[in-house]
C-alpha cells in the first residue's frame, strides 16, 4: 500500500514535472524562497493576530501540508491580509483560504520557519526586491491535470501599512 | 517596436481607456459590455455638514461606564467608540437626526449596528484554544451591548450605510462593499443572477470609484482586487494593473516595469501590459492631481 502512495506521488510529480520545475526557479532563483508542493493534510484554521498595525490585526490562516520533496509535514502559516477577499479585522477566514480543505494539492513559496518544521510569508512581499528573509511568496492550488492556479496571496491592499 | 505589435498596443490602450471612460470622460456613454454602475446620487447639500459636531448631544458623565479596554470592531473591520453606551442606547440618541436627514448620525447608526452583525457571524475553527477561548469571551461582551438591538435593526444598517455612501462619505462607500450584498459575505448562497446582487454590484462598484475620484488608496486597491476576483465586474487582468498603479500613485509609491512585469507579466501580453500601463498613470493623474 505504501509502495502505491509513494508510487502515486512520484508519478504525479513527474507529470507534472515541466510546470514544477519554472515554479519552482522562480521561486527559488527571482523571488528567493523555498518551494514546497503537497496536499494539504489538515485544512484551515484561524489564528488571531498577534500583531495590530494602523488598527488593523495581523491574523492567519494555518494548514499543514505533507512536502513532496521530502514527505515531511510542515505548517503553513498565510497572512489573511495578503487573501484577495480579507475583510479588515474579521474573525474568519477568508473564503479563498478557506477552500484548501484536507486533500487538496498545493505549492508554496515562502521563508521557512527557522526550526524547519513550517513555512510562512507565503504571500506578495508588495513589490519589494525579494529577499531570502523576505520572499516574493505565494500560495497556489494545482489542479489533478498540473494546472497551477493564481496566487491566492496577492492582494497588494494593506501594502500600505509596511511602505 | 514592430508595426504588428505597435498596431495591437494601440488597440489595447484604446479598449482599456473604453472601458475606463466612464470614470475619465464621465460625458463619455459606457461600453456595451461593462455592467453599468448603478446611478449614484450627486452629494446633497447636506454632505458640507459631514463634518460638522453632530447634533447629538455629548453623554453625561453618568452615562459613562469603563471604555472598553479592547476595541470593538464593525463588520466593516473599523474600530467603534460607543462612548461608554450599549447599542441600542447609542441608536436611540441618533435616530431621530438619521431619519432626517443626518449622514453623520447615519453611519453612527451603521457602525454601532455593525458591531452587533459582526458578533452574529460564526466563529471559525482555531488554531489556537487560547484563541477560542479569547474569542468567545469577547463575543459575549459584545452580546451583551448588543442586547436590546434587533434583527430589523440589525438590517436596517444597511440603509443607513447606503445613505451616508450616496451622501459621498468616502469611509461608508468602501464600507458598502466590505459589508456585501444586504450585509453578508459575497457570494453566499445568492444566485449569481439575483437582480438585487446585481444592483448591489452596480452600486458598490460606483461607490469604490468615487471614493478612489478622491486619490483613496484603499478604495483604488479594492478596486484592483475587484477586478482580480471578478467580484463586481468581470475579470480584467489590464483593469487590476491600472488600478494597482493608481493605489500606490496614491500612497506615493511608483511601481517600476519589473515590479510590475513580476506580477503581471505572465498574464498580460506586451500590447495590454502598455496599456494597462497608460490608462494606470491616467487614472492616477486624475483621480490624485496633486500627487496622492
Amino acid at each position: 500500500m505504501k509502495t502505491f502512495a509513494l508510487s502515486f506521488v512520484a508519478l504525479v510529480v513527474l507529470t507534472q514535472a515541466p510546470a514544477f520545475a519554472s515554479e519552482q526557479s522562480t521561486c527559488t532563483t527571482t523571488n528567493k524562497g523555498t518551494f514546497l508542493t503537497g496536499t494539504v493534510t489538515t485544512g484551515p484554521k484561524f489564528q488571531a493576530g498577534r500583531q495590530t498595525i494602523d488598527g488593523v490585526k495581523l491574523s492567519h490562516t494555518i494548514i499543514y501540508l505533507r512536502a513532496d520533496q521530502d514527505g515531511r509535514s510542515y505548517q503553513v502559516a498565510m497572512d489573511n491580509v495578503y487573501a484577495v477577499d480579507y475583510v479588515r479585522n474579521a474573525t474568519s477566514i477568508p473564503a479563498s483560504l478557506a477552500a484548501l480543505k484536507a486533500g487538496t494539492r498545493v505549492e508554496v513559496c515562502g521563508e521557512k520557519y527557522s526550526d524547519g518544521s513550517g513555512i510562512h510569508w507565503v504571500h506578495s512581499n508588495c513589490g519589494a526586491t525579494p529577499k531570502t528573509t523576505a520572499p516574493n511568496g505565494w500560495v497556489k492550488t494545482l489542479s489533478s491535470s498540473g494546472t497551477v492556479g493564481a496566487n491566492l496571496e496577492r492582494s497588494e491592499a494593506y501594502c500600505y501599512l509596511w511602505n | 517596436m514592430t508595426p504588428a505589435r505597435t498596431v495591437c498596443t494601440i488597440a489595447g490602450v484604446a479598449t482599456l481607456l473604453a472601458v475606463l471612460a466612464p470614470r475619465l470622460w464621465p460625458d463619455t456613454p459606457p461600453p456595451a459590455p461593462e455592467p453599468a454602475p448603478h446611478p449614484i446620487a450627486a452629494a446633497p447639500p447636506a454632505a458640507r455638514q459631514w463634518f460638522a459636531t453632530s447634533p447629538v448631544p455629548t453623554p453625561a458623565r453618568a452615562d459613562f461606564v469603563a471604555a472598553p479596554a479592547v476595541p470593538l470592531y464593525g463588520r466593516n473591520g473599523r474600530v467603534v467608540d460607543l462612548q461608554g453606551l450599549d447599542v441600542a442606547t447609542f441608536i436611540a440618541r441618533r435616530n431621530a437626526a438619521a431619519r432626517t436627514g443626518d449622514v453623520r448620525a447615519a453611519y453612527d447608526i451603521y457602525q454601532a449596528t455593525s458591531i452587533c452583525a459582526a458578533a452574529a457571524d460564526p466563529l471559525p475553527d482555531f488554531a489556537d484554544a487560547a484563541d477560542r477561548g479569547e474569542a468567545e469571551a469577547e463575543r459575549a461582551r459584545v452580546q451583551a451591548l448588543c442586547a436590546g438591538v434587533s434583527a430589523v435593526q440589525l438590517q436596517e444598517r444597511m440603509t443607513f450605510l447606503g445613505q451616508a455612501a450616496q451622501a459621498g462619505n468616502h469611509d461608508a462607500q468602501i464600507d458598502f462593499f466590505m459589508e456585501g450584498p444586504r450585509g453578508r459575505p459575497l457570494g453566499a448562497d445568492v444566485a449569481a443572477d439575483d437582480p438585487q446582487l446585481q444592483a448591489w454590484k452596480g452600486q458598490a462598484l460606483g461607490y469604490l470609484q468615487q471614493a478612489g475620484t478622491q486619490c483613496d488608496h484603499f478604495a483604488l486597491a479594492l478596486l484592483a482586487n475587484a477586478y482580480d476576483l471578478g467580484q463586481l465586474v468581470p475579470r480584467d487582468a489590464r483593469m487590476t494593473m491600472a488600478y494597482t498603479i493608481a493605489s500606490a500613485a496614491a500612497r506615493h509609491a511608483a511601481l517600476s516595469d519589473q515590479q510590475l512585469r513580476a506580477r503581471f507579466g505572465e498574464e498580460l501580453t506586451d500590447a495590454d501590459f502598455a496599456a494597462a500601463r497608460q490608462a494606470g498613470a491616467q487614472l492616477a493623474r486624475q483621480d490624485c492631481p496633486a500627487g496622492g
